[in-house]
């Protein structure tokens, strides 16, 4: 879980680890409505930049190797 | 300080991982619950970060290594006010600052017990990094740290040692910082996610408690789950208003700090995506690999640990409760 400095609640649905490392749908809950949308994106966020791009911390068990990630917004599904 | 250090632990973490799943399980859905008592303020009608209609996110910068040294037990990340990215790289004493390009521009705090310097430890692992306006604060052994924007150490916010253990996040509250411990009763397995707000001296001041699903156990012990980050109470804040989730319920509890009132919001029931083959192959060679490094996984059997929701109106909140310091 993270929340945006909007006040929107993101939320990292479960996943296989065989499903990870791919895009998926996070959950984004409006704080003060309930409303829900979600955004595809590469790796759960961990903070927002003012720009508009999102931060993630991805980790690799396997190396042992923890990766920052910026990640921007693009048009289209 | 890199993959060696960390190799058990991330490994451990991984194999946990594949064993139970993780938690907030949820899908999107069109409408919420209607139960609103709560009015959390500040709060916009769309977040700028959902953008207007179809979009998504994709990667445009990594950094793993900076002027040589890979990030180790990275325990917080941030925004400053200037967009640059704060990285708490708590294995290396240090808080990395990165640029748009996610090149290291600055690195804050070093070794040691003194101001602006901090002391790694690896049991307690949290989200201990937080920024608001021009100033962060850090919470590392025993004490938070409070920095300027441009590096320069500030304050100890407070000068009770020791802080509790378990903090699992901090943040910059509406009226100044505050923080959520992780407890668990050893015996029990009974969990509870307190809410403090942070005082200059002990004690600091219990905001809130709620009850969370005990640990499962296995072959009579407790697992950690929020070690495999499986049904792993969630903690988060706006401003003064505080969203809990046990971690697996289809709901957000969501709190005003200053009156004390709480709701919930419904989320709709998500089924979970199963394994695939290569899932438990990976499975299978974490395991080879964790009993090499003598971890033991509990073996071969899937103990599921509870994930049924708490009733979240039976999560009362405690209010006004001075704490431990």
């Amino acid at each position: 879980m993270t929340v945006d400095p909007d006040g929107h609640v993101w939320l990292e649905p479960w996943r296989p680890h065989s499903a990870r490392g791919r895009p998926f749908h996070a959950i984004v809950v409006n704080l003060r409505s309930g409303a829900i949308d979600s955004v595809r994106v590469d790796a759960f966020p961990s903070a927002f930049r003012i720009d508009g791009s999102i931060v993630s911390l991805v980790s690799d068990p396997e190396l042992g190797r923890t990766t920052v990630l910026l990640q921007n917004r693009r048009g289209g599904p | 300080m890199g993959a060696p250090r960390h190799l058990a632990g991330l490994l451990c973490a991984a194999v946990l991982c594949s064993l139970f799943g993780s938690g907030c399980e949820r899908e999107s859905a069109e409408t919420a619950s209607p139960r609103m008592e709560v009015a959390c303020s500040g709060i916009s009608e769309r977040s700028g970060w959902l953008g207007e209609g179809l979009g998504r996110y994709s990667v445009s910068a990594d950094a793993f290594v900076d002027e040589g040294v890979e990030f180790a037990d990275v325990w917080g990340l941030a925004v400053d006010s200037d967009d640059d990215v704060l990285v708490f790289d708590a294995g290396n004493n240090r808080v990395a600052v990165l640029d748009d390009d996610l090149a290291l521009i600055d690195s804050i705090g070093r070794e040691g017990r003194g101001p602006g310097e901090f002391t790694y430890q690896r049991l307690h692992p949290g989200s201990w990094l937080a920024s608001q306006d021009s100033t962060f604060v850090v919470f590392g052994l025993g004490r938070i740290s409070e920095f300027s924007e441009d590096g320069e150490f500030l304050r100890y916010p407070t000068t009770t040692p020791p802080f509790p253990v378990g903090v699992s996040a901090i943040a910059y509250g509406e009226d100044g910082i505050v923080f959520a411990t992780n407890d668990v009763d050893p015996t029990s397995g009974q969990r509870a996610l307190t809410t403090w707000a942070l005082e200059s001296t002990a004690p600091h001041t219990v905001l809130r408690v709620d009850s969370m699903p005990p640990l499962p156990r296995w072959r009579g012990r407790l697992v950690r789950g929020e070690f495999a980050q499986q049904a792993e109470p969630l903690w988060g804040i706006h401003a003064g208003c505080v969203v809990i989730s046990d971690g697996a319920g289809d709901w957000l509890l969501r709190a005003d700090l200053a009156s004390g009132r709480s709701d919930t919001l419904r989320l709709p029931a998500r089924s979970v995506p199963s394994r695939r083959d290569a899932d438990l192959d990976r499975l299978r060679r974490l395991r080879s690999q964790a009993a090499a490094l003598g971890i033991s996984d509990g073996s071969g059997r899937r103990p599921r640990p509870s994930v049924s929701a708490s009733d979240p109106s039976s999560c009362g909140p405690q209010l006004g409760r001075s704490g431990r310091g």
